[in-house]
C-alpha cells in the first residue's frame, strides 16, 4: 500500500466517525461532566488522528508514529474514565484545570498583554 | 503563580473573579501534572482491570498491558530525543554527514502510525460510548477492524 492510498482509507474512516457523532446531535448535560469530557476527548482523538495522517502524507513517518502516542494516552484516559465511577472521575479530570490554572493563568495574562503590545493592539 | 513571578518579576498579575474558586478546587490535587493524582498515571490507567472485558481463556478482567508496555513505550522513543529516534539521522563511517541522511530507514513507520490510528481510535470510541451509555457505531468499527487486519496481513 502506498502512503496516499493508506491515509485516504484511514481518513475516510475518520470522516465516517465524525459524521456519525455530529449527526447523533449530542447535547451534553450541563450538570454532568461525563458526556462533555468524553465527547471532547473523542474530538481530540479524531483531530490527532488526522494530524498523524497529515504527517504520513508529508513524508514524516517517524514523527507520525511519535504523535500516535497521544492517541494511546487518550485511549488510556477514556478507558479509565468509562471503566467505573465515570462521573466522579470526569469531575476530577475537569477540575484539575484549577491546579494548572493556578500556575499558568498569570503567565497567559502577561504573555497576552505582551502580544497585544508587540502587535500594537490596544 | 511561581512561574510568572520567576520569569516576569516586573509584571503585575491581576486576579480574576474565578481565582478564589479555582484555588479551592486546586486544593484537591497534589500535582499539576497528574489529574488522577496517580504516580505513573498512564501506567495505572492502562493496567486497571477492565469492568467490561474479560480474557476468554482465564475469565480474568483484561488490562492494556500490550498497549502500555510495548506501543506506548515504543512510540515514546520518537516523542523524546532518544538515541533510538536518531537512527535515520546518523552517518556511516567514512561518509559525509547529510541532514536526514538515512531517512529512508524510517519509511516503515508510516504503516505502524496508521495502524495505531485505527487501533487507538476504535478502542477510544468503544470505551467512550460505554461511558456515554450510547449505542456503538458498530458498522464503522467493523470497517476499521477490517482495515487493521489488512495491515497485519501486509506486514
Amino acid at each position: 500500500m502506498t502512503n496516499e492510498s493508506s491515509t485516504s482509507q484511514v481518513i475516510c474512516l475518520i470522516e465516517k466517525l465524525e459524521a456519525f457523532i455530529n449527526n447523533s446531535r449530542f447535547l451534553p448535560a450541563t450538570s454532568f461532566y461525563r458526556s462533555k469530557v468524553l465527547l471532547a476527548l473523542i474530538s481530540k482523538a479524531l483531530t490527532v488522528a488526522r494530524a498523524v495522517c497529515a504527517l504520513v502524507d508529508a513524508d514524516f513517518p517517524a514523527e507520525a508514529f511519535g504523535l500516535s502516542r497521544t492517541l494511546a494516552e487518550i485511549f488510556f484516559t477514556v478507558r479509565y474514565l468509562s471503566n467505573k465511577d465515570t462521573e466522579q472521575r470526569a469531575a476530577k479530570y475537569v477540575e484539575h484545570v484549577a491546579k494548572t490554572r493556578g500556575i499558568n493563568a498569570p503567565v497567559h495574562q502577561i504573555l497576552s498583554r505582551k502580544t497585544l503590545r508587540a502587535n500594537k493592539i490596544r | 503563580m511561581r512561574r510568572s513571578t520567576k520569569f516576569f518579576p516586573e509584571k503585575h498579575y491581576e486576579p480574576t473573579r474565578f481565582d478564589r474558586d479555582f484555588a479551592e478546587l486546586a486544593k484537591n490535587y497534589k500535582s499539576a501534572h497528574s489529574w488522577a493524582d496517580l504516580r505513573g498515571q498512564a501506567k495505572l490507567m492502562a493496567l486497571e482491570e477492565d469492568s467490561y472485558e474479560f480474557d476468554e481463556k482465564t475469565g480474568e478482567p483484561i488490562k492494556q498491558e500490550f498497549d502500555y508496555e510495548l506501543l506506548y513505550w515504543w512510540t515514546s522513543q520518537f516523542v523524546h530525543a532518544t538515541v533510538r529516534s536518531l537512527y535515520a539521522h546518523g552517518t556511516a563511517p567514512g561518509t559525509l554527514f547529510r541532514i536526514r541522511g538515512s531517512i529512508h530507514e524510517e519509511a516503515g513507520y508510516s504503516d505502524l502510525a496508521l495502524f495505531n490510528v485505527l487501533a487507538f481510535v476504535s478502542k477510544t470510541i468503544v470505551c467512550a460510548f460505554r461511558g456515554l451509555r450510547d449505542e456503538q457505531p458498530a458498522d464503522i468499527l467493523e470497517e476499521m477492524r477490517q482495515v487493521m487486519s489488512s495491515y497485519a496481513q501486509d506486514s
